[in-house]
């Protein structure tokens, strides 16, 4: 496996990390870790199909991709952990399972 | 002045609106942003009127910024401006109604108008970094004024589940995004069409795959609907209005422009797929619809049923039935805004979401209750207005495509849909249980809203020729088709 594809499947790897932690963590700041794994494994994905598809050079436009989703992947943080807080301080809890009292 | 300015307006007016907000909450001016928001949305759709009425000659047009490929674009086309300009609508009708109502929480202003930006950018927006952007400041947007419902911990729950369905559904759209730049080299929307013309890699499908499962989160597509009812039923009722009305059809124009534009080799895949998906929507919407207690939760349920119609003509691929979409989505921004409007303007007085505690204020309220009546009236489709039109052309061009089947199922849905409908208009009907609470009227403002989109309907039930012939433009710019 040459460089590129290794960040590839690193990149998979990430998503799939990222999905888990959505899927199966209970605290809301560990989902908020989870979203910010699948915002790098988005940029590593960029970076490693732009190396496949000019090898040798670099694209600037996975340049500036990278730098404007990271930026927003910051805002996503920055929201999702003021709503932590919004949570903590109106329910008293950190516990994505005690979020369940819309139904029907 | 030309249509980009639209979207520079747009962002201008969000730079301005966090002053704007301080000043109005430093001074007790509660209603100093709905103003504002008023103000812009009238502003811009009339700079949009303008520069469509100056434009002469050929759509799709392509604005770039920078080099080709490299650079951003803006792809416009009549069919985004058919979406803008439903949006700015509604954005224009939902202010006016929210000034006749008390103040909402500090940040409205911002999340609105960044709302209105986030919705216009996206439908303008022809490269899929753009694409994304305004994605996201449209999708925070809408967490944020979900959380500011009237009910603090029941907001915050359902802005929760929104934000953390809807981030996720958004990255992986960026991972479609950057699959099909590993296989063409861009982002540009109209190079990728060229260069992904002949491919059938096994790499597109997959690009194929986190599109429709990223842009469905927003666009309500079955498995991924769940967060719909809550967000919807809980947030404050002008952004109810908003975001049923027309926030998860823009998400279904994104899906549509990228499925049509940049995977049309591929169209029997997702045509497939769509229609699965669209017979699952229909279904799960308009069942659940009918078993609702709370009148907001009911009508977000028939959201989803009606994304299914959406879904139903996009599977369809073919210009009649996405015309039909297109007038179906300025219908249902219509008809479903006001509905959301009036159950909520109710809803306030009662204290309740529930449909007994609606009925015990209906007394109070006659003029509200008769334009709600209109309201359900016209989303379960009876003559004489919009949402019969919608439902009359779309379910006949579904008929004469090659998914002839999908047009069976829209019209078993639209049965289910009005016995739903019509059992929240008997259950409003009974005698009250007790006594209306003390009314204190009916909010001029308010009705002046609610009045002007009853207005809007019953014209379009009897006059819809011209929007008729908008969206078929649209939809012709959309397909290609010259």
């Amino acid at each position: 496996m040459t460089g590129p594809e290794a960040l590839l499947t690193c990149s998979l790897a990430l998503l799939a990390l990222g999905l888990y932690g959505l899927a199966a963590k209970r605290n809301l700041i560990r989902i908020i870790i989870a979203l910010e794994v699948l915002v790098n494994a988005a940029c590593l994905a960029f970076a490693s199909l732009s190396t496949m598809a000019h090898p040798g050079s670099s694209d600037p436009l996975v340049g500036v991709v990278i730098i404007i989703v990271l930026a927003v992947g910051g805002c996503i943080a920055a929201f999702g952990l003021a709503l932590v807080l919004a949570i903590y301080k109106r329910l008293g809890t950190l516990d994505a399972w005690e979020l369940r009292h819309l139904r029907g | 002045m030309g249509l980009p300015h639209v979207l520079y307006l747009l962002v201008a007016f969000l730079v301005a609106s966090p002053f704007l907000d301080l000043a109005s909450h430093r001074k007790g001016l509660w209603r100093l942003p709905h103003a504002f928001t008023l103000a812009c949305s009238l502003a811009c759709l009339a700079l949009m009127a303008c520069s469509y009425g100056a434009s002469n000659g050929a759509w799709p047009r392509v604005v770039s910024y920078g080099k080709l490929g490299v650079g951003t674009c803006l792809l416009l086309d009549r069919a985004s401006l058919f979406m803008a300009s439903t949006a700015l609508l509604l954005s224009a009708l939902a202010s006016t109604y929210a000034l006749g109502e008390g103040p909402i929480s500090p940040g409205y202003c911002v999340a609105f108008m960044a709302l209105m930006a986030g919705m216009v950018g996206v439908s303008f927006s022809g490269d899929l970094l753009t694409l994304y952007v305004f994605w996201e400041v449209m999708c925070l947007a809408a967490y944020a004024l979900v959380a500011m419902g009237e009910f603090r911990e029941e907001a915050l729950e359902a802005a929760w589940k929104y934000f953390i369905m809807a981030s996720a559904g958004a990255i992986l759209m960026l991972f479609g995004a950057s699959l099909t730049y590993g296989l063409a080299g861009t982002l540009n929307m109209p190079l990728l069409a060229r260069r992904l013309g002949g491919a059938s890699d096994r790499w597109l499908y997959v690009a194929l795959l986190f599109f429709l499962v990223g842009m469905g989160v927003e666009a309500a597509l079955f498995p991924l609907h769940t967060w719909l009812p809550d967000a919807h039923s809980v947030a404050p009722t002008p952004i109810s209005t908003m975001l049923s009305g027309i926030v998860i059809e823009i998400g279904f124009y994104a899906l549509a422009k990228v499925v049509l534009v940049l995977f049309s080799q591929s169209a029997f895949l997702w045509q497939a797929t769509l229609a699965s998906l669209c017979v699952a929507n229909m279904l799960m919407g308009s069942l659940s619809a009918l078993v609702q207690r709370d009148m907001k939760r009911l009508l977000a349920y028939s959201s989803v049923a009606n994304m299914g119609y959406l879904m139903a003509a996009l599977a369809s691929y073919n210009v009649s039935a996405l015309s039909a979409a297109f007038f179906f989505v300025l219908s249902h921004a219509l008809s479903k805004g006001l509905a959301f409007l009036c159950a909520g303007h109710m809803a306030t007085r009662a204290g309740s979401r529930d449909l007994g505690a609606l009925r015990d204020v209906r007394a109070g309220m006659p003029l509200t209750t008769a334009l709600f009546f209109l309201s359900l009236l016209s989303l379960a489709g009876l003559p004489g207005t919009c949402g019969f039109v919608a439902k009359l052309v779309l379910i006949s061009a579904l008929f004469s495509t090659a998914s002839w089947w999908l047009g069976i199922l829209a019209l078993l849905n639209a049965i289910l849909m009005a016995a739903a409908y019509i059992r929240a208009v008997w259950s409003m009907l009974g005698p009250p249980a007790r006594s209306a609470p003390r009314s204190d009227g009916e909010g001029r403002l308010s009705l002046t809203a609610m009045a002007l989109m009853a207005l809007l309907i019953v014209i379009l039930g009897f006059w819809p020729s011209p929007a008729l012939r908008l969206a078929h433009l649209g939809a012709r710019d959309l397909l290609g088709v010259r």
